[in-house]
C-alpha cells in the first residue's frame, strides 16, 4: 500500500477504516461523531446514535461510564466491557479509551477502539468449568512456590490457599519439600510425577498422587507450573487393611507352624522322661543314661526355642533407612562362601543392572537373606551329590519391584514335604534347630510389604523369591512393628 | 483242646476234659508237639518297624514297644523302604510323615506299591497335618495317587503312648 500525499485524508479516508478495530470518536454529549467499517460491522448503524444506546441499546448514560470519568481526568484507559453486538446478542469486548485535547487543552473527544473478545471469554468460562468440575486437585505455583490459583475441588478440601506458599498450606513445612515436584519441573521444563502427603486443617492426612507440568508461553518460558492431584487416600487405606489382613493370615500360619516345632519337643521330653523311668524300673542302667541324655538335650532345645520365639514374637522396631539392596545379598552371601566352599557347594550373587537405592531395615534383610541362603545350602547337603550343587543368588528390579532370587538345584527335600514346609514355614531341622527361620523370614518380608514365593519341582532344586514392592516398602526412620 | 494245668519252658500238662470226642488225640505226643509249635508262633514277639527322623522318638517308641512284648527295629527312613523291611520284614511300621530328604509319603507310596510289602500294616505319626486331613479325598490329594488305600492308622504328635499301644494291638490283633 503506498501513502498518499495528503496523510491526513488518507489516514482519515483509508486507514481509518481499514483497521481491523473498531474504532470510535465520542463527543462530550456521548454522540458517536465518527465511527469506522470495523464498528459498524460490530455494533450495526451508529449515525446520530448516543454511544450508549450503540454499545449498550440503553437510553441513558450508563451508571458507571468510564467515558464520563476520562472527560474529567483526561486519563486513558482499558477496560473490559459487555455490550450486544448489531444483532442483539451480548458480546464482550476490550476497550482501549484516549482522549482528544483541541488547541485550548481541553477535551473535546474520545477515541475508543474497540476488539471483540467473546469466544476468548467463552473459552475461559470453558476452562473455568472445567478446572473447577475435574475430580481432581488443580494448583498453579509461581517460581516462588505460591500458589496463584486453585481450583474448587482444593478449595473445598484445602480452603482458600491463593497466595500462601504450597509447602506451608499443603504440608505444614517452613522450607521446600525435599522431594518437590514442581520444582523438578521448574528445573527442566517436563512433566513429572511423585507422591506426597498433605495435612488437611483438621489434621487428617491426604494421600495425593501429583502430575506437574509447565505452563509454557508461545515461546517456551513458563513462570508457573500447574501441579494435579488425584486423592489416593482411600487406595492407600485399602492397602493397609491389605497388609493388616495379610499380617492376621500370617499369624494363624504362624501359629499352628510354631505348634509344630513344641510338639516334638514334647514327645522329646516325654520320651526322655519314661527312658528313665523305665531305665530304672528294669534296672537298665544304658536306658537311664539315654533317658537322661534326651531330658537334657531336649531341655537345652525348648530353652533355644522359647529364645528364638520370644525374639520372634516381641515388638520390633523397624529401621527403614536408604540401603544398596544388593549390597545386603552380597554381605550374605560373603558371609556363607567359607561353608559352600568346605561342602563343594558352588555359591555366587549376581546383580543385575544398578539398583536404586531403597527405604529397607537392613539388619532384618540381612536376617532374612540369612535363612533362605542357609536352607539352599542345607537342601544342597542333603543330596546325594553336594559337589555339583549351586546355590545362586540374584538381586534385580522389575517394575518398581524389588526381588532377591535364591537358587539351588539341592534335591534335599521331597516335593511334598517342600511344599508343606513353605506353605506352613516350619523346617524339618530335626536336632539341628528350632524351626523358625522361615517363620522370622516370612515375618521380616510381611513387614516390608512384600511377599515370599517358592517355586519347585519335584526331584528338583527349589527357587525362592521375595519380591518387595517400593511403594509399600516402610517409611524412613525407626517404625514400630506389629507384634503378633 | 483240654485244659491246659500245668507249664514249664515249653512243655504244657494237659487235662482230660469230660465229653472230649478223642482222648487220645488230645494227649498224642504229634498234636502236642503242633500246638506247641503254633503257640510258639503265636507267641513271638511282632516285629515293629519305626521310621523317624528324629532319633529321640525312635529310642522313645521302640523302648515302649519293646516294654510291652514287641520287637522294635529303628530306621530314619534315608534308605528306601524296601531295602530296608527286605533285611527285616516287620509286622507293622510306624512311618513319620514329615522328614527332610525323603518324606514319609514317599516311603508310603513305595510300601503300598511294592507287592511284598503291601500287606504289612502302616501307621503313620506326623505332628503336622490334622486327622481331619485324611478323609479320603485329601489323603489322595496329599499321595497324589487315588490307587493308594488310606493307611490303617494315623496318629498325631505329640504320641500319646498309650493310643499308640492300642492301636498297634488292634491291627496285630
Amino acid at each position: 500500500m503506498t501513502v498518499p500525499h495528503n496523510l491526513d485524508d488518507w489516514i482519515k479516508e483509508d486507514l481509518f477504516r481499514i483497521v481491523p478495530m473498531a474504532i470510535a470518536v465520542i463527543d462530550k454529549s456521548f454522540d458517536v461523531v465518527f465511527a469506522n467499517r470495523a464498528f459498524e460491522d460490530m455494533f450495526g448503524a451508529w449515525q446520530g446514535q448516543k454511544c450508549y444506546a450503540v454499545y449498550k441499546k440503553r437510553d441513558s448514560l450508563c451508571p458507571d461510564c468510564r467515558g464520563a470519568e476520562i472527560f474529567k481526568d483526561g486519563k486513558p484507559r482499558v477496560t473490559e466491557e459487555i455490550g450486544c453486538d448489531k444483532a442483539g446478542r451480548l458480546n464482550h469486548y476490550i476497550q482501549h479509551t484516549t482522549p482528544v485535547r483541541d488547541t485550548t487543552g481541553d477535551i473535546s473527544f474520545l477515541v475508543e477502539m474497540t476488539t471483540d473478545i467473546t469466544e476468548i471469554v467463552q473459552i475461559r468460562k470453558e476452562h473455568q468449568l472445567l478446572f473447577d468440575q475435574v475430580p481432581c486437585n488443580i494448583l498453579v505455583i509461581d517460581r516462588n512456590y505460591r500458589i496463584v490459583k486453585t481450583n474448587r475441588q482444593l478449595r473445598q478440601a484445602m480452603g482458600d490457599l491463593e497466595g500462601k506458599h504450597c509447602y506451608t498450606s499443603l504440608k505444614g513445612f517452613d522450607h521446600q519439600c525435599d522431594r518437590c515436584t514442581a520444582r523438578q519441573t521448574f528445573g527442566d521444563g517436563k512433566t513429572h510425577s511423585g507422591y506426597h502427603t498433605w495435612t488437611a486443617a483438621d489434621g487428617n492426612r491426604m494421600h495425593q498422587q501429583v502430575i506437574t507440568e509447565p505452563l509454557m508461553a508461545a515461546d517456551g518460558s513458563f513462570d508457573t507450573v500447574m501441579e494435579m492431584t488425584v486423592d489416593i487416600t482411600e487406595i492407600k487405606k485399602l492397602e493397609s487393611e491389605k497388609l493388616e489382613a495379610e499380617r492376621l493370615a500370617a499369624v494363624g500360619k504362624t501359629v499352628a507352624g510354631l505348634a509344630h516345632g513344641i510338639k516334638n519337643l514334647i514327645t522329646g521330653l516325654e520320651g526322655g522322661m519314661y527312658m528313665l523311668g523305665s531305665g530304672i524300673s528294669k534296672n537298665k542302667v544304658d536306658r537311664v543314661e539315654k533317658g537322661l541324655d534326651m531330658l537334657g538335650r531336649n531341655i537345652n532345645r525348648v530353652s533355644m526355642f522359647v529364645k528364638e520365639f520370644l525374639n520372634f514374637s516381641k515388638g520390633r522396631t523397624i529401621n527403614a533407612e536408604l540401603t544398596n539392596p544388593a549390597k545386603i545379598a552380597e554381605e550374605v552371601v560373603d558371609l556363607y562362601a567359607a561353608r559352600a566352599k568346605e561342602l563343594g557347594i558352588v555359591l555366587n550373587h549376581r546383580s543385575s543392572g544398578s539398583i536404586e537405592p531403597a527405604l529397607i531395615d537392613y539388619e532384618s534383610m540381612h536376617e532374612c537373606l540369612t535363612n533362605l541362603v542357609g536352607n539352599a545350602i542345607d537342601a544342597c547337603r542333603m543330596s546325594d551329590s553336594p559337589g555339583q550343587c549351586h546355590v545362586r543368588v540374584k538381586t534385580l528390579e522389575e517394575n518398581g519391584i524389588i526381588i532377591y532370587e535364591v537358587v539351588d538345584d539341592g534335591c534335599g527335600m521331597d516335593y511334598e514335604v517342600k511344599q508343606k514346609a513353605f506353605t506352613t514355614f516350619f523346617t524339618t531341622k530335626g536336632l539341628g534347630g528350632s524351626g523358625i527361620g522361615l517363620l522370622m523370614t516370612k515375618k521380616i518380608v510381611q513387614e516390608h510389604g512384600g511377599i515370599i514365593e517358592m517355586i519347585s519341582e519335584p526331584d528338583l532344586g527349589s527357587t525362592f523369591r521375595v519380591l518387595l514392592p517400593r511403594d509399600r516398602l516402610p517409611k524412613s526412620g525407626a517404625v514400630e512393628a506389629e507384634t503378633e | 483242646m483240654p485244659d491246659m494245668i500245668g507249664q514249664e519252658g515249653n512243655c504244657r500238662l494237659y487235662r482230660k476234659r469230660a465229653g472230649h470226642k478223642t482222648d487220645s488225640d488230645a494227649y498224642s505226643p504229634a498234636a502236642a508237639t503242633l500246638n506247641i509249635i503254633s503257640e510258639g508262633i503265636e507267641n513271638m514277639p511282632k516285629k515293629i518297624l519305626i521310621i523317624d527322623d528324629e532319633p529321640d522318638i525312635r529310642d522313645y517308641i521302640s523302648a515302649v514297644l519293646e516294654d510291652n512284648g514287641f520287637e522294635a527295629s529303628a530306621t530314619d527312613g534315608n534308605e528306601a523302604a524296601g531295602r530296608t523291611t527286605g533285611q527285616y520284614r516287620p509286622d507293622l511300621i510306624i512311618l513319620d510323615i514329615m522328614m527332610p530328604k525323603r518324606s514319609g509319603l514317599s516311603i508310603y507310596r513305595e510300601l503300598r506299591t511294592t507287592p511284598e510289602l503291601k500287606p504289612i500294616p502302616v501307621i503313620l505319626i506326623s505332628g503336622l497335618t490334622r486327622a481331619g486331613d485324611f478323609t479320603e479325598d485329601e489323603f489322595a490329594e496329599l499321595i497324589k495317587d487315588d490307587n493308594i488305600p488310606r493307611p490303617d492308622a494315623f496318629i498325631e504328635k505329640p504320641v500319646d503312648i498309650k493310643v499308640l499301644l492300642d492301636t498297634v494291638h488292634q491291627l496285630l490283633g
